[in-house]
């Protein structure tokens, strides 16, 4: 399918750093224990403490998503990955995002199917904060 | 159940509209009723946001919706999570919890069949049979290529399903398994992605060749090899693995499965301005359906 653009263009200011809007590249909902996110920002990998991704009104770190079995991701609705340690100003940033089909498998080797997709952009982090 | 064969959409044709929030769930409704596809098949993962937890109300607006279109609601399709866990498959009782469940949603939405994974293990589906039974949906497993009638799978599912009869269990038939010529739209979009169009037409003719007789579907798994000792590229690979991917089974086979064919995903990969689909002979499926008794929607 076409896909969104991964990363929305638009980028908003934390109190510490930013938030990004993620869309998924799958075409129906998933189970959030299915997602995996790297970050890089210009070029430097970003350690996972310092992401939460924020989505149905929850805030969670991410290694919180890998015992989320039965909350779906909706395939409409923005994942918002707030990156702390980040300043205003221009930046490249670099996500990887990592989806395992839990209904998709090789018979033989019990092997998952994993769709990567990555998006690389330069953003602007506004100078002022427009997000709690 | 129809009283005759009936033309509907599944919605999952509209997954890009959808997905880029060009049309919501229910404009999509309005354009099946709009062309006269008055049945409606769904995916309630891709466009029924809360699911498995749809609140009352969901299924009060969707009432609304089937009623001021006109539209009947046809099929659910299901999906089963197995690999939902890391480090364990689901173990039978959740798979048996989790198509119940499915159960009950499609009952709730007025579907009289849930559209069943192939991946659903035979004895899943025969311990549903009775919960299904009791809210009238009925089980019909997808056979979509590369599986087809004969295959090993395919004939454990029927084992099981004939220990039943076909009033609560069955298929669903994906026309996919009935591709006789290569699709051209796929073949010139390989070529505008870069496989040489040389390398293509070996594919289409070996594919082409192999296709239409009325023995066991043809195996075309070699192509790969020999496309790669041609040298061909990324592109032209594809090519190849499209070719092997896809299958031809003789529509003919059809007939002693008939009642147990509850619903048919009517694809297609290119449609002509004359209605023939350029790749599967619609002509020579769609009589054996009818005359095999088929109540169902054909749902593209």
């Amino acid at each position: 399918m076409a896909h969104v653009s991964l990363v929305s263009r638009e980028v908003g200011r934390t109190a510490d750093g930013m938030e990004l809007r993620l869309r998924s590249p799958w075409y129906r909902s998933l189970p959030l224990s299915s997602i995996s996110i790297e970050v890089r920002v210009d070029g430097a990998a970003v350690a996972s403490e310092r992401m939460r991704f924020c989505v149905n009104e929850h805030d969670y770190r991410l290694d919180e998503l890998a015992g989320l079995y039965d909350e779906f991701w909706f395939v409409l609705d923005p994942g918002r990955l707030r990156v702390r340690g980040v300043e205003p100003g221009q930046h490249e940033v670099e996500v990887r995002l990592c989806l395992r089909i839990p209904y998709l498998f090789d018979e033989e080797t019990g092997e998952v199917l994993t769709i990567q997709s990555s998006r690389r952009q330069v953003v602007t982090v506004p100078q002022k904060a427009a997000v709690e | 159940m129809t009283v005759k064969a009936a033309r509907g959409v599944t919605l999952y044709s509209f997954q890009q509209a959808y997905y880029l929030r060009e049309m919501s769930l229910e404009d999509c409704i309005a354009a099946c009723a709009g062309m006269g596809a008055y049945g409606i098949e769904t995916l309630a993962e891709q466009m029924m946001p809360g699911f498995p937890d749809l609140p009352e109300s969901f299924y009060g607006q969707w009432q609304g919706w089937m009623e001021r279109y006109g539209t009947r609601p046809t099929a659910h399709d299901m999906f089963l999570d197995i690999r939902r866990w890391k480090d364990r498959s689901l173990t039978h009782e959740e798979m048996v919890a989790s198509v119940r469940r499915d159960i009950d949603h499609a009952a709730r939405l007025g579907c009289e069949v849930i559209r069943v994974i192939v991946i659903t293990p035979p004895e899943v589906i025969e311990d549903c049979i009775p919960y299904a039974a009791e809210r009238r949906v009925k089980l019909a497993l997808e056979i979509h290529a590369p599986r087809h009638f004969d295959d090993e799978w395919i004939q454990r599912h029927y084992a099981t399903y004939r220990k039943y009869g076909p009033e609560w269990v069955g298929f669903t038939l994906d026309m996919g398994i009935f591709v006789e010529r290569f699709p051209r739209v796929i073949a010139e979009r390989l070529v505008r992605d870069g496989a040489s169009e040389q390398m293509v037409r070996f594919v289409v003719e070996s594919y082409d060749a192999a296709a239409g007789g009325s023995g066991a579907p043809p195996d075309l798994r070699w192509l790969r090899a020999e496309v790669e000792g041609r040298g061909g590229n990324a592109q032209d690979l594809r090519a190849a693995d499209f070719a092997a991917r896809m299958l031809w089974s003789d529509p003919a086979r059809l007939r002693d499965f008939m009642p147990y064919i509850h619903h048919v995903h009517a694809k297609f990969y290119e449609m002509t301005d004359e209605c023939v689909e350029y790749s599967i002979p619609y002509e020579r499926v769609v009589p054996i359906l009818l005359e095999g008794g088929f109540r169902g929607y054909l749902s593209s």
